[in-house]
């Protein structure tokens, strides 16, 4: 058999889909390319020409390739078709090539730049689509309303200008150009078994979702948001409230509210401006009424915004944009787990399935520990619970077992998390100081010990990012990279390997999880999302889980904990108490208006 | 994506010509595993031009490095340059046998400069008294910076209480503080960088000519 792929595959669907549920198929288009990339022929297929197996070989020896392939094999699996056995996602190669950090400027506003096949062909210097207004029909085969203006040889031919602009894509990926290193074919075909086959089964999957109660609160919002804010917002009662009655927030009221409270010391961003980001809320949690008001923030905007994309099957299908982000991890929106944790109230699973959480103990430490071979940080990190260590090094507590520290600190547990990955992160003296609520001094005497206690690692993060900076580039475990522009944000170098590690982790296990049939619903950060009829199935999931902490780790194992496992139609409950005061605010509320029955406030 | 590029490589304008692809041989983690290693680098923070003060100036427990051969200089001549526009930074390095033909004695201020730290390694060259140690002041302070050498040393400076000379005290637990974690580059290379521009080692080095009431030569 030849070394080289004897057919290249060049498709594209066209499909017409409503938020939250999977495609409805209008056509396809695919140019079949010989072993020199020449084309051989071209294949048009219309609604109701789809035979039960795909018009081309999928077999080892041909080579699919699509930009945004997940959406490709989403069509595939509409159509009962199975997946190619190599897939080269076009979009995943370009995020590879064109993942470059650039200077730090905290000054200046950038925009996120879009990255859609249009935009990587301009990267490439590819001139198309002259004739056609893309947006406009992009938009009007998506909503169906293409009826109206266009016929099917139109929408095809749309369709097949966008196959000859991959194919030419194709190219121009396989040469580089200056800026845009060539593509590495095993690297992309390693990369889209994750991003094109796996994210397309899980995201076909879906959260269920308690749409009856979805409703409820949709049609009730200025009470369930009226209830949220007398609640939450510290400042309700003042004449200049930081939200609005529609639960619109201000910033300059919260800056006003500040001033108004005292709090001198919140962190800014270079620019001056305040900086209003997670994790600087959950710095200054220890400002009373700052964690609800946080808590308040993740959830008015889920609620008042009602963007969840919720199929006509109730399922909440999130897009979860793989490698959407520098580091590797997925970038997905629109999901419960875009929100304050409580907020993953509103699924419930089906009464014959079992839903199980399952996320790896504090993956990033672990990750650090295992990738730095500090012995240390090993060994606190095996001592079951980092933070505790942490607190002991802080002097916050004698108490010398982990266990009984978790169970009797929790709201302290609580505020060593962010400091723990702070402090890996390159986190300064001042932010320390203010997430300890403790003098500079302090703060800077905590860091020191930290530099004591775990040299190992101390060392191996400056090597790294100067190792980084005479290399301009940086990359994961297995390979995803990150190139380097002039003076970038030291710390997001030393957030990288970390990161990039527990992308890297996530996608081994959830390749791995599909293989074996196990496929997940969610994918979030460090933790997987799985509805299954056999507990065996779960069992199974969490080694897979763990040997993939194992692979990425160099042999280390980094913990998988069961967060939740929701049996009997249960529904999905944070165990984190402000979680639970947040859910139970949304269902007093209801309870207030008698659009639930008592019973249903837990 | 620098590794294995696919096996033809055309020309970037060629549109039509013939690429191949390999095929992937079969599916081993370890082919994707990063070849990089961080701890290769062993890379060390260079220091870049460093303070120079007398100990007191530090306003803070110091230490001076221990080994005196290697990181205390000789005796050095400085001389202040005026330079308009500017306040800080006037201290120059001047060669002894052109200060001491150019310029009058009163004008040259000598002593050694020292690798000195102030806790958790933030460094700076110490100036070290050698003349007038009969001077209650310099010998106060070359006694710090003997001190120094040894303990976490602090001086300062008794002349609000109508008294000549420095106070020398010791942190109350010398372990408060990790040891220095010294640099290795070599104390002439720390004291070229922290001088560079300011070394008059020539007749028309416009800071001697400066002084020597000479015309500048912009050219």
């Amino acid at each position: 058999m030849s070394e080289n792929f004897g057919t290249i595959v060049v498709c594209d669907f066209e499909y017409e889909v409503e938020p939250g549920d999977l495609p409805n198929v209008l056509c396809m288009v695919a140019h079949v390319l010989d072993e020199n990339l020449q084309h051989v022929r071209t294949i048009r297929l219309w609604r109701g020409e789809f035979d039960p197996t795909p018009p081309f070989d999928i077999g080892a020896d041909t080579l699919f390739v699509a930009y945004s392939a997940w959406a490709e094999m989403t069509c595939f699996k509409v159509l009962g078709w199975r997946s190619p056995v190599h897939i080269f996602d076009q979009h995943t190669a370009y995020l590879a090539a064109s993942n470059v950090l650039l200077p730090h400027s905290p000054d200046e506003i950038r925009k996120k730049p879009r990255k859609r096949l249009p935009d990587a062909c301009r990267a490439y210097g590819l001139e198309g689509w002259e004739r056609i207004d893309k947006d406009t029909i992009v938009k009007a085969i998506g909503d169906g309303s293409w009826r109206e203006h266009y016929g099917p040889e139109e929408i095809l031919d749309y369709c097949e200008e966008d196959v000859r602009m991959e194919a030419r894509l194709l190219r121009a990926q396989l040469c580089g150009r200056p800026g845009l290193l060539p593509a590495d074919v095993p690297y992309v075909l390693h990369w889209s078994n994750y991003s094109a086959k796996c994210i397309a089964l899980i995201q076909a999957r879906g959260m269920p979702i308690d749409m009856e109660l979805w409703n409820l609160v949709q049609e009730n919002k200025s009470a369930v948001i009226g209830e949220l804010l007398r609640r939450f917002d510290p400042s309700h009662d003042d004449e200049d409230p930081i939200y609005t009655p529609e639960g619109e927030w201000s910033y300059q009221r919260f800056e006003e509210w500040l001033v108004r409270t005292g709090v001198i010391a919140w962190p800014r961003l270079d620019s001056g401006r305040l900086n209003i980001d997670s994790d600087a809320f959950r710095l200054m949690y220890s400002v009373p009424g700052i964690e609800g008001l946080h808590a308040l923030r993740d959830s008015l905007g889920f609620i008042v915004k009602a963007r969840l994309p919720i199929g006509c099957d109730g399922r909440n299908r999130p897009s979860l944009f793989p490698f959407g982000t520098a580091t590797g991890r997925n970038a997905h929106t629109k999901s419960p787990y875009n929100a304050h944790a409580g907020m993953r109230g509103f699924m419930v699973f089906p009464r014959a399935a079992i839903g199980a959480y399952l996320d790896w103990r504090t993956q990033e430490v672990g990750v650090a520990a295992a990738l730095s071979d500090d012995r240390a940080l090993i060994d606190d990190y095996a001592g079951g619970d980092i933070y505790h260590a942490l607190a002991r090094l802080c002097d916050l507590t004698n108490d010398p077992d982990p266990v009984h520290w978790k169970k009797t600190n929790p709201a302290m547990r609580n505020r060593m998390k962010p400091l723990q990955l702070g402090i890996n992160y390159g986190m300064g003296v001042p932010s320390l100081a203010r997430g300890l609520d403790r003098h500079p001094l302090i703060a800077s005497e905590i860091i020191e010990r930290h530099k004591r206690r775990y040299p190992r690692f101390w060392q191996w993060r400056a090597d790294m990012v100067g190792t980084a900076m005479l290399e301009r580039r940086i990359e994961s475990v297995f390979g995803w990279p990150l190139r380097l522009s002039t003076s970038p944000n030291q710390r997001t170098l030393y957030n990288f390997p970390m990161q990039s590690g527990g992308a890297e982790m996530l996608r081994l296990a959830t390749v791995r999880l599909c293989e074996a049939g196990i496929i997940p619903i969610m994918l979030i950060h460090d933790g997987i999302l799985f509805e299954e009829t056999e507990r065996e199935k779960i069992e199974h999931a969490k080694e897979i889980m763990l040997t993939a902490g194992r692979d990425v780790c160099s042999g280390f194992e980094i913990g998988v904990d069961v967060d939740q496992l929701l049996e009997n139609g249960a529904r999905y409950c944070d165990k984190r108490p402000m979680a639970q005061q947040m859910w139970t605010t949304v269902m007093k509320a209801l309870q207030a208006i008698n659009a639930v029955p008592q019973k249903e406030v837990a | 994506m620098t590794k294995n590029k696919p096996s033809i490589v055309p020309p970037a304008s060629a549109d039509n010509a013939p690429i191949q692809i390999a095929k992937p041989g079969e599916f081993s983690l370890d082919k994707f595993r990063s070849k990089r290693s961080p701890a290769t680098a062993g890379i060390e923070t260079l220091q870049a031009a460093l303070p120079h003060h007398p100990m007191s100036q530090a306003k803070d427990f110091v230490r001076l490095h221990p080994d005196e051969d290697n990181y205390w200089s000789p005796e050095l001549c400085f001389v202040h340059v005026p330079v308009k526009g500017q306040k800080r930074e006037t201290l120059h390095l001047i060669e002894e046998e052109l200060a001491m033909r150019h310029l009058p004695s009163g004008r040259i201020l000598r002593f050694r400069l020292a690798l000195a730290t102030k806790p958790n390694d933030v460094f700076f060259l110490c100036h070290v008294p050698t003349q007038n140690l009969d001077n209650v002041w310099n010998e106060s302070n070359l006694q710090a910076c003997l001190q120094a050498k040894q303990h976490w040393t602090q001086a300062t400076s008794r002349r609000d209480e109508g008294v000549d000379g420095y106070k020398v005290d010791f942190a109350k637990n010398q372990d408060a503080f990790p040891e220095p974690n010294w640099p290795t580059q070599k104390l002439d290379a720390l004291i070229q960088t922290t001088f560079a521009g300011r070394m008059i080692d020539r007749d028309d080095h416009p800071g001697l000519l400066r002084l020597i009431g000479a015309r500048q030569s912009t050219s």
